[in-house]
């Protein structure tokens, strides 16, 4: 395979998994309007929770299926205890909170499984590589591709095609108003914070075989999903989806291309969408909607 | 931080030493002022560990105070007869933290040795002032080939050099692997010290460097570079990386199907007894350098060994190694001064006299640069009862400084 | 602090000798009390307080939320640093430069994000100090990477020197009231007037004239310079700066420090900064649980003193007064 496709299909790759990682922080953002800085640690978390699934039963399978189950708890736990009471305070009281809890959540994980560095195994099946057109490339990342684009699939279906979706929507664009037509929004909102927990834990352990498993992987992936959704629009997942392609290709292009300039990169491309596009290529300006 | 005291034979043999230690004292009387010598019996050694323990580099400064603390339990808690107090201090692996940390263990809590750190970052922020401060200064981690060029007089690196490492895997390398190789490693001092150091000597042994990489310290994803290699595999790629990139080099370079067209070896953090359980099988055959091995064949490593296990599954690693063997070169020398730590000079003076056999093999000083003298090991990754450990498969006796840093 | 204490209506000289009095006991005291570390710790406190002033002109009073103000910080201490090392002229001349970098800047920068608000503020100033971080770490012949640069030493001050710590804790002091001060003055004057205009309702104050963009870019770039001097004065105090000067961690810390002190008022972001930075000091020491123990306290901090910490004790001492 020509050197250029190969790295078309690594950026392609790369995009899925920042595209896995934002996609909680802009549905969080998009529906309850918090800036989540802890959304690292439900990565973190995740991916933890699947190192002690995947040691007790040896199926990664397993460990994608109940990791974001206890991650989904610790998330509805804190949207109920503290982030219900902060909906009328300013985004900066939730920076705040969410940055805290970071660091407890940090101090946690460390506490239980220590700070030793582990990653996932990658599934039977998927660990040789797949030959195309001659070259060897890895069956895990081409398993990876279609797993994020059939994610993005379903939570779109979900949000735009479902009754569950609809009341969300609903109760996002108008609390009062959904309030009185008897919908439940307080059980909406922390229903909705658990998935966004639980759709980065389940990000942290599909990533785990390529990024690693330890202590301190919660603010290396928190700041490219920030890009991402900088980019895209906070709290839109289309503009997640579009910012992560936009990273993904940039970073790994200019990994492969121009790597004396690829740092600089993504954060040009950030000015210059933000410069345009003020709220993200997908983002409405919250003072008109 | 105190430890439990059992009273096990080795505890008493403590007490013997210790008593002869003062009958040693008792006889230089004459040569020191009292009031001393009832000071010196009575207060604890402290010694300020300085390290990074918190996320990323966490690891490796925790293993090295585990380390302190392993030699320092096995000893019954005290050094020369005096009890040890460690004091932890946490740099945050951030120059400007650390540099006001130093500051506070030496002025605020009066500590008479300092133990770390690991960054080479680190170490070259706090040289300066470590040298006002006159405090005798066991390194533990920082393996920049530069720090000893400062010939700090009261700075010890009792662990490696960068160069120590790197420039005798080049050498051997090219004597007995192949003759082209590509280089990829870490984009900051201790990546550039090390890609140099091989590269020197590798090209000296008659060997050729086809390309070199340096990639961003924190890197997610390498699929990048990999791809550019997977082209035109080079026949060997010699790698530095440690930590979180570590793992993730080495799986994805065995993921990318890499690792069968191009022998992957590496600096001793890339391929080491703590980074395997995330490496898995990637890591299986392949070679690096080290000033320890795990499962070295000497009477003094496998008590070592054993002790550690005692403790922990796992097998100890380099820096599990290094800080346990700081801690016996600190109590050795406190022995040659009846524990008088106090005094910087002749406790530096003790320190330069040291001559051990320790888990790694023979170690002294070289007596102008401070740097550890000892072997260098060529490791091969092997798997012995499902569990992934480097074997030693060559060894490189006594070797010293970066001759340059001596001249 | 002290106004908050006197009653409001006093003779103005009286008033302002019974200030100076106490501040300079405030600032003279730890000098008698505390030697070496000590000061230098609370050195330390007073630069980031600097700092946390500069980054709450635009927060508290323009209602700027910036997470870029390492950028800021980190420019005044490489330039200093680079300056003073490179071209080897006198460290003052550094610090002069430090300022006047952060400066030219923050005018750079605040051009760009001024015309955003709310979110899109917030990321542009994150992508700037990104950009600056990324700059640092990849051009290692300047600025010594990630590994940093150092060998600034400390200059004179009408003959005192200011490596010990004495001096450099007084000098460090006097640029705290200084910068205090300073805004004070600004705050109370028909600017900060209408920054604080432009924060309630840009578009009102656009309706009666102002040129709202430009009073936002001028607050930006006097806290931008403030950020510089705050960034010039760490210089000093390590001698040594690396990329963590400019990192996303820091402008948090700096953001942190504001929210928790009290955004909006004069002394709420110095409070922040003694308090962030002491914790940590004082509890990273003690046990390895530390960021436990921080984390506990940003979250207590936001669920039960919303308005800072010098907005509780306001409101304490309030309700103590209705009794």
């Amino acid at each position: 395979m020509d050197l250029f496709l190969t790295q078309l299909l690594n950026g392609l790759v790369y995009s899925v998994l920042l595209f896995l990682v934002s996609a909680g922080l802009a549905l969080i953002f998009g529906l309850l309007g918090i800036v989540n800085l802890a959304h690292g640690s439900f990565f973190m978390l995740g991916g933890f929770v699947a190192l002690s699934v995947t040691a007790a039963t040896g199926s990664f399978w397993l460990a994608m299926l109940l990791a974001p189950i206890p991650v989904m708890a610790v998330a509805g736990l804190i949207e109920v205890v503290f982030l219900r009471r902060l909906y009328a305070r300013s985004q900066l009281d939730q920076v705040l909170l969410t940055f805290g809890l970071s660091f407890i959540l940090t101090d946690v994980t460390e506490t239980i499984w220590g700070k030793g560095l582990s990653s996932l195994q990658e599934p039977q099946g998927l660990r040789e590589g797949v030959s195309i057109l001659g070259n060897v490339f890895p069956a895990y990342r081409l398993a990876l591709l279609a797993f994020g684009f059939i994610c993005a699939f379903a939570i779109w279906l979900v949000l735009e095609r479902t009754r569950a979706g609809s009341m969300v929507r609903a109760g996002v664009d108008d609390a009062r108003t959904a309030m009185g037509i008897g919908l439940n929004v307080p059980a909406l909102r922390t229903a909705t914070f658990a998935i966004g927990g639980g759709l980065a834990a389940l990000a942290g352990v599909v990533a785990g075989p390529l990024l690693g498993v330890f202590s301190g992987i919660d603010v290396e992936v928190l700041i490219p999903a920030f890009i991402v959704v900088a980019i895209g629009g906070l709290g839109s997942l289309r503009g997640a989806l579009i910012g992560s392609l936009v990273i993904g290709f940039a970073d790994t292009l200019g990994k492969a291309y121009i790597p004396g300039v690829s740092m600089f990169l993504i954060y040009f491309a950030m000015i210059g969408i933000l410069l345009v596009r003020p709220y993200g290529l997908f983002g409405q300006d919250p003072a008109g909607g | 931080m105190v430890e439990k005291r059992s009273q096990t034979p080795s505890a008493t043999r403590r007490g013997l030493v210790r008593g002869a230690g003062l009958v040693t004292a008792g006889s230089l009387v004459s040569a020191f002022p009292m009031p001393a010598i009832a000071q010196v019996t009575k207060s604890p050694i402290r010694i300020g560990c300085l390290n990074v323990y918190n996320k990323a580099g966490g690891i490796y400064g925790q293993a090295i105070f585990e380390g302190l603390q392993l030699y320092l339990d096995q000893v019954g808690g005290k050094i020369a007869g005096r009890s040890v107090e460690l004091l932890r201090e946490d740099d945050e692996f951030n120059p400007q933290v650390a540099l006001q940390k130093a500051r506070k263990l030496v002025e605020s809590e009066k500590i008479q040795i300092l133990a770390g750190p690991l960054g080479s970052h680190i170490a070259a922020a706090i040289a300066a002032y470590m040298k006002k401060a006159g405090t005798p200064w066991i390194v533990t981690g920082a393996g920049s080939t530069e720090l000893t060029k400062g010939r700090l007089p009261h700075m010890f690196r009792a662990t490696f050099s960068n160069w120590q490492v790197a420039s005798t895997m080049g050498a051997w390398a090219a004597a007995n692997l192949k003759r082209e190789a590509a280089v990829i490693a870490s984009d900051y001092l201790a990546g550039h010290d090390i890609a140099d150091a091989f590269r020197d000597s590798f090209v000296k042994g008659g060997g050729k460097v086809v390309k070199e990489i340096f990639t961003p310290p924190g890197t997610n994803d390498f699929s990048a570079y990999i791809s550019d290699l997977v082209t035109s595999p080079p026949p060997m790629t010699y790698v530095f990386y440690s930590g979180s990139d570590a793992i993730r080099f080495v799986k994805q370079y065995d993921q990318f199907g890499l690792k069968a067209k191009s022998d992957l070896i590496g600096f001793q953090s890339t391929l080491d007894a703590d980074t395997f359980s995330g490496q898995g099988d990637s890591a299986l055959g392949a070679i690096s350098s080290s000033i320890y091995c795990e499962t070295l064949d000497t009477p003094e490593n496998k008590a070592y060994v054993d002790l550690f296990r005692e403790k922990k599954k796992s097998y100890p690693g380099v820096f599990d190694e290094s800080g346990y063997t700081a801690m016996r070169i600190i109590d050795d020398a406190a022995k040659l001064i009846d524990g008088n730590v106090e005094d910087d000079a002749a406790f530096a003076a003790a320190l330069a006299k040291t001559n051990i056999k320790a888990p790694r093999g023979p170690v002294s000083f070289d007596q102008v640069t401070h740097q550890a003298i000892q072997n260098v090991y060529i490791r091969k990754v092997e798997k012995v009862d499902g569990v992934l450990r480097n074997e030693p498969i060559a060894t490189v006796a006594n070797v010293g400084d970066y001759p340059p840093n001596k001249a | 602090m002290t106004s908050m204490i006197l009653p409001p209506k006093q003779p103005a000289a009286r008033r302002f000798v019974f200030v100076a009095m106490v501040l300079a006991c405030v600032v003279l005291s730890p000098l008698a009390v505390l030697s070496g570390y000590g000061l230098d710790v609370i050195t330390e406190i007073m630069i980031f307080a600097i700092v946390a002033v500069s980054l709450n002109l635009i927060l508290g009073y323009g209602g700027m939320v910036s997470f870029g103000h390492a950028a800021f910080f980190g420019l005044g201490a490489y330039a200093t640093v680079l300056i003073s090392t490179r071209y080897d002229v006198s460290p003052w001349l550094g610090l002069a430069g430090g300022v006047g970098t952060a400066t030219a800047a923050a005018i750079v920068i605040g051009a760009f994000c001024v015309r955003l608000g709310g979110v899109g503020f917030f990321m542009m100033s994150l992508a700037f100090a990104q950009l600056l971080n990324s700059g640092a770490i990849k051009w290692r012949p300047l600025t010594g990477g990630s590994d940093g640069v150092g060998g600034l030493l400390r200059p004179e001050l009408f003959g005192f020197d200011l490596s010990d710590a004495g001096p450099m804790y007084l000098f460090t002091a006097a640029g705290l009231v200084g910068v205090l001060l300073f805004m004070r003055m600004v705050i109370a004057s028909p600017f900060g007037h209408a920054m604080v205009g432009t924060r309630e309702s840009s578009l009102r104050m656009d309706a009666i004239g102002y040129q709202t963009r430009r009073i936002r870019l001028a607050a930006f770039a006097v806290s931008g310079a403030i950020a510089g001097l705050g960034g010039a004065l760490y210089a000093f105090y390590n001698g040594f700066v690396s990329p963590d000067a400019l990192s996303f961690g820091m402008s948090g810390m700096i953001l942190l420090m504001v929210i928790l002190g009290g955004k909006g008022s004069l002394l709420g972001p110095v409070l922040g900064a003694g308090l962030f930075l002491s914790v940590k000091n004082i509890v990273s020491t003690h046990t390895s649980h530390w960021l436990l123990i921080v984390g506990c306290i940003f979250v207590a901090c936001v669920m039960v003193c919303p308005d800072g910490i010098l907005g509780f004790g306001k409101r304490l001492f309030r309700s103590g007064e209705r009794r």
